[in-house]
């Protein structure tokens, strides 16, 4: 019976020794050591960039439940201290495909949008707010999603016109879950929208722009010659569930309350019933022709296209599929009233490092000059964007070793 | 004597079902190098690879499949790797406990450097989620995108 005691204990021994040692490999893992506590442009999260009328360049980001502002008048080399957005903080979606948004007005009003993450699984609801004050104060966040429902309204997108007329859309889940309460079956979100003609006081009713979108991928949004909204998005196309092509689609407005018939965008084909986390990206220049990029893999030589309304957005590939060609952004200017530059980045990844490349085309998008690498890090780095004022086009790129970098883009001849 | 023994078999047995119940999930650091580790450490049989993140609701999805395959055949060889950010484990562990997938060989991305690590995993993986890779004992390795049913995942290690 000793022997039987003796037993147990050394058992319950080297039971709780392995139990505890699990624990402490778990607890202990030393993951990414680094921490960033100070609210800075160095420890932000997923900035974006916008310009006001008076030349100044506003940054928007995220750190610690917090959007926090920052505005700069040499082009990006000093900046004014952060200013914060919400003062009470809320976990907010400010990573890869999400992040705060910031636009200006002529008035110099600025408009915040941002994703607000809520407990559940992929929930959230989508925040505004917005300073008449240039910047000195911002009124308490609004939730623009008319639906309250702990699911998903997330992936927000705005645009704003010279007027202030504010142009918010979003991926909304208010649709499948009405289905899921029948248990019926709905594929994907949808694409919703809402619109705010007095500068941002109030919005208007929410309004489903299209049924079975992705729900993943960040939504592109911009303004026409009319100032009215185009907006391009990730959609399902086919509805067998066990068949999804993820392709694009694109959506304009007669005016700010009608939307006309939506038109596909891409045409690759990509079956996945999965997360691309790649939304596309449009701009629209002063001819009014509408010019999109976006990503799709489908095993083809080319992971990146171009297109653009004026030739029925029939795609151009670029970006190499073996050189992780990805996140492409699309910029135009208007060169003289007539004609018109288009610039395109994205980013390749070579084992070691981080190029963003560039080409760009000065007719418009019929012709394009030769890759060029424009940046590099070798660490880790947030997707290229565009930002433009009436003169030049920027690359906004924050990087983990290097920073936030804002650069002035040269078209090339060649 | 008889009595000590009891209380100790009570006693073993309790906290054994305790320690059980509250046993945190194991997420190994899955750094540079670590997936051909992984493949390579198990290679004497069939051998799935599931990479997912609790931000995609077709992973999420999967993962329910992947736990009654797990449940029905629990000597198919599946490894678990999450890809989400670092300061999100609580969460992710959460998750894995919610399924029943605990006891499965789970990693997490160890920085916020995904790219070196997609790379290093496959240089064609652009970041889709749920992407699996399959390593069977004899014939190609097989890349699959998306999340699989549970018809696709039994074929895998019950071939026609």
């Amino acid at each position: 019976m000793i022997r039987l005691v003796s037993f147990l204990f050394i058992a319950l021994l080297a039971f709780s020794s392995n139990a505890m040692q699990h624990s402490g490999s778990a607890a202990g893992k030393g993951k990414n050591g680094t921490t960033c506590t100070i609210a800075s442009l160095k420890c932000a999260k997923a900035p974006s960039a916008s310009f006001g009328p008076d030349g100044k360049l506003w940054l928007a980001w995220v750190f610690a439940g917090h959007v926090y502002v920052q505005h700069s008048s040499d082009q990006g080399k000093t900046y004014s201290a952060p200013s914060i957005v919400n003062r009470a903080p809320e976990k907010i979606a400010a990573r890869a495909e999400n992040r705060a948004k910031i636009q200006l007005d002529k008035a110099g009003n600025i408009y915040i949008s941002w994703t607000q993450s809520l407990n559940k699984l992929y929930t959230g609801n989508i925040r505004f707010s917005r300073s008449v004050d240039g910047g000195q104060s911002f009124s308490q966040p609004i939730t623009v999603n008319d639906d309250l429902q702990e699911i998903s309204h997330r992936f927000d997108s705005m645009v704003v016109s010279d007027d202030g007329k504010v142009f918010i859309s979003w991926l909304d889940k208010r649709d499948q879950q009405a289905a899921k309460d029948k248990q019926q079956e709905y594929i994907g979100g949808a694409l919703y929208y809402s619109y705010s003609a007095d500068q941002g006081k109030t919005f208007s009713k929410n309004m489903n722009l299209s049924d079975n979108s992705c729900v993943c991928c960040r939504i592109a949004m911009a303004l026409d010659n009319n100032n009215l909204p185009v907006i391009a998005w990730r959609d399902i196309y086919g509805n067998d569930a066990k068949n999804q092509i993820r392709d694009h689609s694109l959506i304009t407005f007669s005016s700010a309350l009608k939307p006309t018939k939506k038109i596909r965008l891409s045409n690759e084909q990509w079956k996945i019933n999965g997360c691309p986390h790649h939304g596309p990206a449009l701009d629209v220049d002063g001819n009014n022709v509408v010019h999109s990029t976006w990503f799709n893999d489908t095993d083809t030589a080319n992971v990146l296209f171009y297109g653009n309304s004026s030739n029925a957005y029939n795609a151009m590939g670029f970006g190499q599929a073996d050189k992780q060609s990805a996140h492409p952004y699309v910029a135009t200017l208007d060169q003289d009233g007539v004609n018109q530059t288009v610039f395109l980045v994205w980013k390749e990844f070579d084992g070691k490092k981080t190029d963003i490349l560039m080409k760009t085309s000065k007719d418009a998008g019929l012709s394009w000059s030769q890759n060029k690498v424009i940046s590099t890090t070798a660490g880790s780095s947030d997707h290229p964007l565009l930002v433009k004022n009436s003169k030049a086009v920027y690359l906004s790129w924050h990087t983990q070793d290097e920073g936030y970098r804002f650069t002035p883009l040269a078209a090339d001849t060649k | 004597m008889n009595r000590l023994s009891c209380w100790l078999i009570s006693v073993l047995f309790l906290t054994a079902s305790v320690v059980q119940a509250n046993s945190p999930v194991s997420l190994q650091t899955f750094d540079i190098g670590s997936f051909e580790q992984i493949v390579t450490d198990k290679n004497q049989q069939d051998h799935l690879v599931i990479l997912w993140s609790f931000d995609c609701p077709p992973c999420i999805t999967e993962l329910e499949k992947i736990s009654d395959l797990h449940q029905q055949f629990p000597a198919y060889q599946l490894t678990l790797i999450n890809t989400d950010a670092v300061d999100e484990q609580v969460r992710v562990k959460k998750i894995l406990k919610q399924f029943n997938l605990a006891e499965l060989d789970n990693w997490g991305f160890a920085n916020s450097d995904e790219e070196k690590l997609r790379y290093d995993i496959d240089p064609r993986w652009y970041g889709d989620l749920p992407r699996s890779y399959f390593f069977p004992l004899k014939g190609k390795i097989k890349r699959l995108r998306g999340a699989l049913s549970s018809d696709e995942l039994l074929a895998l290690f019950q071939p026609e």
